[in-house]
């Protein structure tokens, strides 16, 4: 190879790692945040509900958990309201649906799930304690807690019914996704 | 008595300013963990600077945990266990991570090392050393070819710059046979151009001997190798230049922290990250208030004027250098000054315990409003907790009622004592700038200036009102009736300026005689 063809070659596969690290740069969404929760052990919370009882996470062990993190103001959240209510009520006593409303007024809360005639289990985190236990940073956001206590699986995003039912289950048999899904979803505020 | 009343004042602000120093140490802590923490729903602020709730609450959770005894390392790894390194603003300098850091010192150095071998190399070229032995075969060739430059040569063809030199070399002897030039000079230039010319003819031939020449070759070499080099160096300069630039833009920018704040700073103008540049204004507002209440607290009040300037010349509405200025006021005996920085304080934090302890006990003490100074006082042990300092406010409130019941004899005289209160029909939120005047003019003058006026900063409704000889507005007259009360709630605290749709009222009973007690005014 001559110098010139040599010194070409270089400059072409200079010019190629620079594209290649910029169209890396620009197919990555920079606000998206990878959990490192998936395949660990749920943190523990204690949570008001709004019909004035506590639950308690650990209390629930042995059972498979769907946990919710919503707020009357996200639109995907509407989105999925009926679905989840509708796999909620398919579902067995071995399946806890828990809504964790985030970054919200109670009246607003109760407004949406009356709108929605939500029946599963619902409470509120007011000072985000819960929510920063569980890095959650857009919403609705949905983790799936195995009888172990493990996550198995989250979902940022509006979730299809289908991969809802496929979590649930997965879930129940304690088998941890390798990644997280992702659908429509609001950053919180 | 009241020597007792004073020691007890400075121990209960001695305590205060303890706590307050406390909160202080505190809330830095809590911004300089914050400021290392990624704001989850923003790009590229920290924790601390974001106003998202998110931010807010995350700083809570850091509060808290440092509260509870943890270190700043176990609260960093509590946000890194559950975002992940993301949450780093900064990621640390291990594995993949190293990458991040070493990488731009790598390229600049590599640049840099570059740039420097090109420079020597290229200076080489055209240092020229008389002594250098020449190859005598090359010389015969430059020689021979320089004679016949513009024809077509007969070895290997030279380049531009060959050519260049065999011009000179023909030039010269040109100018020589001409008579323009000297023997001496004709030789010293001609010998130079030569010596050129065989190190060129050397140079090309050392990079071309183990390629056979072609024609593209030639044209690359010829036309493109120079270039190429020199493309490259002023690509490694323009990137040695963007980075020194966007390292320095980074330093020199910064947020503005006031209207009067310039957004450049530290090496551009010299100022640091607090505000704008002023002589002794180098330090943060933090360290400023800090060194404040340290000389406030070992009765330096100098000092402490000092630095409590230099926190409100870059935050003139600081609410704890505002409170301390006031105390310090009020003990050089600048009472109006004193009250005016309180209520700057309390304006911007309406339940300041500081402030609101001061200001309580100032208008106590002076008789001027003891109302005022109950309500403040109240306000202030709403707020304490159970214990010393609740109980020590709670007797001077008890002191300030057993005193309205029997009004010394300075202030002897009939007196208006009544309340003011918000429209139970229109309830409006009173703002902590807002200022209650209570104005009593003779009944059946035709505006002119009130007879007297009460001041009430930052009132909290129902506001119970005294008004007597020491409000009398002009010098000479008398607290006589009949008089006509009414109340306005002036939003910004200038009684020159009306806003719309300011609260007013008038006393439905009017008008009434000094003496007249349950006086009622409604807001409406």
């Amino acid at each position: 190879m001559t110098p010139a063809a040599r010194r070409l070659l270089f400059t072409l596969m200079g010019v190629g790692l620079v594209v290649i690290l910029l169209g890396y740069g620009f197919y990555q969404d920079p606000r998206y945040i990878p959990s490192p929760l998936v395949g660990r052990t749920a943190p523990d919370f204690s949570l008001e509900l709004f019909n004035g009882e506590t639950v308690r996470l650990s209390e629930l062990r042995g059972k498979t958990v769907m946990l919710d993190f919503w707020a009357s103001w996200c639109v995907p959240c509407r989105e999925e309201a009926r679905d989840l209510e509708a796999a909620w009520k398919r579902q067995g006593h071995d399946i806890v649906f828990l809504g964790i409303n985030i970054q919200d007024s109670k009246p607003d809360a109760l407004k949406f799930i009356e709108e929605f005639g939500i029946t599963f289990l619902n409470g509120q985190d007011p000072d985000g304690k819960v929510s920063v236990d569980y890095g959650v940073w857009g919403i609705p956001e949905a983790f799936f807690i195995s009888p172990a206590g493990r996550i198995t699986y989250k979902h940022i995003g509006a979730i299809p019914p289908p991969v809802l039912a496929a979590k649930l289950q997965e879930a129940r048999r304690d088998l941890v996704s390798t990644g997280s899904g992702r659908g429509e979803h609001q950053a919180i505020r | 008595m009241k020597m007792r009343v004073t020691t007890a004042i400075w121990a209960l602000i001695l305590t205060l300013g303890l706590n307050v120093h406390a909160d202080q140490i505190l809330e830095d802590q809590v911004r300089a963990i914050a400021s290392e923490l990624r704001c989850v729903v923003c790009q590229n602020l920290s924790v601390a600077d974001s106003p998202a709730e998110m931010a807010v609450q995350m700083r809570g959770i850091v509060r808290q945990q440092l509260q509870a005894g943890k270190t700043p390392d176990e609260i960093r790894s509590y946000f890194v266990s559950k975002y992940g390194e993301w949450v780093l603003l900064a990621p640390p300098a291990h594995g993949f991570n190293l990458t991040v850091w070493i990488l731009p010192f790598a390229v600049l150095l590599g640049g840099l090392g570059f740039a420097l071998w090109y420079l020597r190399r290229w200076s080489g070229r055209r240092r020229d050393d008389p002594d250098e032995p020449l190859d005598p075969e090359l010389l015969e060739r430059v020689r021979a070819e320089a004679a016949e430059a513009g024809a077509e040569p007969g070895q290997s063809p030279p380049d531009e710059e060959q050519l260049r030199l065999y011009q000179d070399l023909r030039e010269l002897d040109f100018d020589h046979e001409a008579g323009k030039l000297s023997e001496a000079d004709y030789e010293a230039l001609r010998q130079r151009y030569e010596r050129q010319a065989v190190r060129r003819l050397a140079e090309t031939r050392e990079s071309t001997a183990a390629v056979p020449e072609t024609e593209m070759t030639q044209t690359i070499r010829a036309k493109g190798g120079r270039r190429g080099w020199a493309l490259a160096a002023w690509a490694v300069v323009l990137l040695a230049g963007g980075v020194t630039l966007g390292v320095l833009l980074g330093q020199s920018l910064r947020p503005r922290t006031s209207t009067e704040d310039s957004i450049t700073g530290d090496f551009l103008t010299g100022t640091g990250p607090g505000g704008i540049a002023r002589p002794g204004a180098s330090e943060t507002p933090a360290a400023a208030l800090r060194r404040g209440q340290e000389a406030f607290q070992r009765k330096d009040f100098k000092s402490a004027i000092d630095a409590f300037r230099a926190v409100l010349d870059q935050d003139p509405d600081h609410p704890l250098a505002n409170a301390y200025m006031g105390m310090i006021l009020a003990q050089a005996g600048h009472t109006d000054a004193a009250l005016k920085a309180l209520d700057r304080a309390l304006s911007r934090t309406p339940n300041l315990p500081l402030a609101l302890w001061a200001k309580g006990m100032i208008l106590f003490q002076e008789g001027r409003d003891p109302a005022g100074a109950r309500e403040h006082l109240q306000r202030l042990e709403r707020l304490l907790p159970e214990g010393g300092q609740r109980d020590s406010v709670r007797d001077i409130i008890a002191r300030i009622g057993r005193q309205q019941k029997e009004p010394p004899a300075a202030s002897a005289g009939p007196r208006i004592e009544g309340t003011v209160r918000l429209d139970p029909e229109r309830p409006a939120k009173a703002s902590g700038r807002a200022v209650l005047y209570i104005v009593a003019r003779p009944a059946g003058a035709q505006g002119g200036p009130p007879l007297a006026v009460k001041r009430i900063a930052a009132p909290a409704f129902p506001v119970s009102f005294s008004l007597g000889a020491g409000d009398v507005m002009m010098p000479g007259a008398s607290f006589e009736g009949p008089l006509n009360l009414n109340a306005r709630l002036d939003r910004d605290g200038d009684p020159l300026t009306r806003e719309a749709g300011e609260l007013a009222g008038v006393h439905d009973g009017n008008p009434v005689e000094p003496g007249a007690r349950d006086v009622v005014i409604t807001l409406k």
